[in-house]
C-alpha cells in the first residue's frame, strides 16, 4: 500500500540528487523545504511542452513516497517518464536518510 | 519457462536508461540487467530503483527479463531481492555463489516476498553464478539445491582471479571449470551458460570460444554487447540436414504413436530416447531462427 494512502508523511533530511547529464536520463535535485509544499523547478534539454509532464510525473512520485514538503530541480536530457519516477523515487529515498552522529 | 531458449544472455548495465530502453531491439533470448559489477556501489540503490521502474513499465518483448543482484554476502542483496521480485522479472542470477545455502537462501527469501506480494509461489526463477574455485567445486550440490534454478552460469574473470591464474583466449584455464559447470547443470536438468567474453572487438576469438562452449554442452553464452548477440545465434543455428532429420524423426514418432507400435527407425537408425531429446533440441533451436513453419522468420 502506498504511504500516502496510509496518511503517512515522511521528512526530508538532507539536499540528495539522482540521476545524470546523459542523454536518456534526467539529474533531479531535492532539498528539504519548510513550507508544506512541493516546488519544481525544471529545465529541459528537450522540449519545454514536456514541463507539465514532467511536474505530474514529479509530484506524484513525491506523493506516493509521503512527501509533502520538498523543492525539486530538474535538469531533463529526455528522460522518459518510467526514469524520470525512478530518479525522483532515488532522490528521495537519499533525501530521508536520517543524518548519522558522527 | 523453465526449459526456454538461453541461447545469448545478454548483459545492460543496470542504471544506464538508454541502454536498458535499445536491449530489446537486438533480441537476445535473454536480458540481464546488471545490479553487480556493472554499477559502481555510491549508485546500487539509484540502479535497483531504475530497474524496478522498467521492469514496471518496458515491454521486453520476447526476451526474458534477467536481474543480476549482488552476492549474497554483500549489503545490498537483501535489498535488491526485497525491491525486485514485486516488479515480476523472470528471474534473478545470483553474482558469486559458493555454496548450495546461498539458493537456499535465495530462495527462501524470494518465497517470502512473493508470499507477501501475493505472487504465486516460484514465478521467479533463479540462475546461480559460479565465479570462484569454491563455487566450481560445490557446483553439484548448487545445482540441486532449489527447484526454483532453472540455469547456472560461469563467470571467468572472478573465477581466474580466485585460482590465480590469468585469462587466455583459447580459455585453457578454463576447461576443467567449464566442464564440471555443464556436468552438474546438464545431472541436475538445468541450463549451463557460458561466461563473457570481454573483448568486443575480436569478433574471431568470441566465435571460436561460443563454438567450444557449444561443443562442451553449454546451453548459452553471456554476452557484454550487442553485435555478439547475432554471432551466438549463428553459432548455436542447426544446419539444414539436422533440421531435416529432426522433423522425420519427429513425424516417425507421431506415425508410430498413431499405430500403437514401440520401437521406430528413420533411415535405417532405430530411434530412442536420447535421439528423440536432440532431436527436440534441434527443432527448439531451429523454430527460433524461422527454420521450421511457424517458427521466428527475423533469422535472429
Amino acid at each position: 500500500m502506498r504511504l500516502a494512502q496510509l496518511g503517512v508523511t515522511r521528512m526530508l533530511y538532507r539536499n540528495a540528487q539522482a540521476g545524470s547529464l546523459e542523454s536518456g536520463d534526467v539529474m533531479v535535485r531535492v532539498s528539504p523545504c519548510e513550507e508544506d509544499e512541493v516546488s519544481i523547478h525544471i529545465e529541459s534539454k528537450v522540449s519545454p511542452r514536456f514541463s507539465n509532464a514532467i511536474r505530474n510525473t514529479v509530484r506524484q512520485t513525491a506523493q506516493e513516497l509521503g512527501v509533502r514538503n520538498a523543492r525539486f530541480e530538474i535538469i531533463d536530457h529526455g528522460a522518459l517518464d518510467f526514469v524520470l519516477r525512478a530518479r525522483v523515487t532515488t532522490a528521495l529515498k537519499r533525501a530521508m536518510e536520517a543524518p548519522t552522529n558522527a | 519457462m523453465r526449459n526456454r531458449l538461453r541461447r545469448s544472455m545478454m548483459f545492460v548495465p543496470g542504471n544506464n536508461p538508454s541502454m536498458i530502453i535499445s536491449a530489446p531491439v537486438f533480441r537476445p533470448d535473454s536480458i540481464i540487467l546488471d545490479l553487480e559489477d556493472a554499477v559502481s556501489v555510491n549508485q546500487k540503490d539509484a540502479a535497483r530503483d531504475l530497474v524496478v521502474e522498467a521492469l514496471r513499465t518496458l515491454d521486453f518483448g520476447s526476451c526474458e527479463t534477467v536481474i543480476r543482484i549482488n552476492g549474497r554476502h554483500t549489503p545490498y542483496c537483501e535489498d535488491d531481492i526485497r525491491a525486485l521480485v514485486p516488479a515480476r522479472p523472470n528471474m534473478l542470477r545470483l553474482a558469486m555463489t559458493e555454496e548450495p545455502e546461498d539458493i537456499v537462501w535465495a530462495d527462501r527469501m524470494i518465497g517470502e516476498v512473493e508470499l507477501e506480494h501475493d505472487i504465486p509461489h516460484g514465478t521467479v526463477k533463479l540462475m546461480a553464478a559460479i565465479e570462484t574455485a569454491r563455487g566450481v567445486l560445490n557446483a553439484e550440490r548448487i545445482a540441486r539445491a532449489s527447484e526454483r534454478l532453472v540455469a547456472m552460469s560461469f563467470g571467468a574473470e572472478d573465477f581466474t582471479n580466485s585460482i590465480q591464474s590469468e585469462r587466455s583466449r583459447d580459455g585453457f584455464e578454463l576447461f576443467t571449470a567449464r566442464a564440471l559447470i555443464v556436468m552438474a547443470a546438464r545431472a541436475a536438468g538445468i541450463q549451463p551458460i557460458d561466461t563473457v567474453y570481454s573483448n568486443v572487438d575480436d569478433d574471431e576469438g568470441f566465435r571460436a570460444d561460443v563454438q567450444r562452449a557449444k561443443q562442451m554442452g553449454f546451453a548459452g553464452k553471456s554476452c557484454v554487447h550487442p553485435r555478439q548477440v547475432a554471432i551466438v545465434h549463428e553459432v548455436f543455428r542447426p544446419s539444414e540436414s539436422e533440421v531435416r532429420r529432426a522433423e522425420a524423426i519427429m513425424a516417425a514418432i507421431q506415425e508410430a504413436e498413431r499405430r500403437g507400435s514401440g520401437v521406430i527407425a528413420v533411415n535405417g537408425r532405430m530411434v530412442d530416447g536420447p535421439i528423440v531429446s536432440k532431436a527436440e533440441r534441434v527443432l527448439q533451436l531451429a523454430q527460433a531462427v524461422g527454420m521450421t513453419k511457424g517458427g521466428d522468420t527475423s533469422g535472429n
